[in-house]
């Protein structure tokens, strides 16, 4: 058996404020049932002002490492494509926010495919001794880039953050991450973009109002999201001998319950096995796939020794799969007061 | 062949429950707006697209997603494509 990455402790941090779909309705044209029927989404998380992207995955972090035991933590990093700043990486602030000053530490930016890229990097740093055990937080404050007044995103996307810790281990054991089949196409940057204040589009006082903010190109995103997720979970699934029968529980990137409800019914698996976990916190992008498997775990959908197939699609366009089997693991109460909503 | 509004509206009352639409009292015009008349997302929008891609046996490219914001622009849009397709059919046979 080969040495790899192993998950060894789950968290998640949500905001406790959430926006629900009659507060959009009272500044656009929608309505509770119109936004509820077409995205499974009844309120999405919002994190207060005094809330940046690190103080988010700061506590999802600590959540996860309440129930730690392993070897030393050296590296650290988040996935996000809400940084708290341009510059620096967020990562260095969440490590010293959790008392890992010093650990190499860095960002992923890969949008809603960020933590399986993450995922990936982790597995690599560990199998080739770079690492020994590292903290994998996504972490999203989306309200940041939304533009208020867009009916496509601003009912979609949710803030809130999730952490994983992984250590060396062996391929063998449940938890183990094997191969993350990653994709991407640049030809399809404008599926979702934030125009205004990068290298290309710097900032204008004439700029539409909008240009700051994300686009996003519903239609395309769609077709294009299906497709890539359907595919790469084949691949995924293929290279380990499996079918879908053999997987327990899919758990894709939340991005809408038509859109994992579509990824399910292509896969031929029944939307019963398909994870969903938007209603009350809507599309966490880079956070949503711990996210779904922290809120599993602590709920107790999950507990040790499922077969779970994972894929994701985010702007880039980029994507990911990957098949593994959840660890059992330690489920302590939480200890601050049940702040880990 | 060429499709005309008529045929896309009975395209889309084909398909109107599993989109969740309702056309009642809808008028059967050239500038019907799927998203702003019909109240259909994005998503509804890409699925209807796609059922015609399928009935007419055509592929809607990425750039022209976003030309269809009415019933007669879809109409417009898959005339085009099934002509192009005849065309090329022709050209080959």
């Amino acid at each position: 058996m080969a040495r790899t990455a192993v998950i060894s402790t789950v968290g998640h941090y949500l905001p406790q404020r959430r926006e629900a779909n009659d507060e959009l309705a009272q500044r656009m044209d929608t309505s509770d049932e119109w936004v509820r029927t077409r995205t499974g989404i009844a309120a999405r998380a919002r994190a207060g002002a005094d809330e940046a992207t690190s103080d988010l995955g700061i506590k999802a972090a600590q959540h996860a490492l309440e129930n730690y035991r392993g070897p030393a933590i050296d590296t650290v990093i988040v996935a996000t494509t809400t940084p708290d700043m341009k510059c620096p990486a967020t990562a260095p602030v969440v490590a010293t926010g959790v008392g890992l000053t010093g650990a190499a530490s860095f960002d992923i930016n890969s949008a809603c495919t960020g933590y399986l890229a993450g995922l990936s990097t982790a597995a690599g740093l560990i199998a080739t001794g770079n690492s020994e055990a590292v903290l994998l937080v996504g972490a999203e404050k989306y309200s940041t880039i939304i533009y208020e007044y867009d009916r496509g995103t601003a009912p979609i996307f949710g803030d809130g953050a999730a952490a994983m810790v992984l250590q060396a281990g062996d391929s063998g054991e449940p938890g183990a991450i094997g191969r993350v089949h990653l994709g991407s196409d640049g030809t399809l940057w404008d599926l979702a973009y934030v125009e205004a204040g990068g290298a290309q589009y710097p900032r204008r006082p004439d700029e539409d109002p909008h240009a700051p903010f994300l686009r996003m190109n519903g239609r395309a995103t769609y077709r294009h999201a299906v497709a890539a997720m359907v595919e790469t979970c084949r691949l995924a699934l293929r290279e380990q001998g499996m079918t879908t029968d053999d997987v327990d529980l899919l758990v894709a990137h939340q991005a809408n319950y038509r859109i994992l409800k579509e990824v399910a019914k292509e896969l031929g698996i029944p939307v019963e096995r398909s994870v969903v976990d938007l209603t009350d916190i809507g599309n966490t992008a880079a956070a949503s796939i711990p996210m779904a498997l922290s809120r599993a775990q602590q709920g107790g959908t999950l507990t040790g020794k499922e077969t779970l197939l994972l894929t994701a699609f985010g702007a880039g366009a980029s994507w990911g799969a990957t098949v593994l089997t959840w660890p059992e693991l330690t489920t302590d109460v939480p200890s601050n007061g049940g702040e880990y909503r | 062949m060429t499709l005309s509004t008529d045929d896309i509206f009975e395209d889309l009352r084909a398909i109107s429950d599993q989109l969740d639409i309702d056309l009642e009292d809808v008028q059967v015009r050239a500038d019907v707006s799927l998203e702003d008349d019909l109240g259909m997302d994005s998503l509804a929008q890409m699925d209807f697209l796609v059922f015609l891609e399928r009935k007419y046996l055509v592929s809607i490219p990425n750039d022209q997603l976003n030309d269809m914001a009415t019933i007669g622009e879809v109409a417009h849009t898959v005339n085009q494509l099934v002509r192009a397709k005849a065309s090329l059919e022709g050209a080959v046979a």
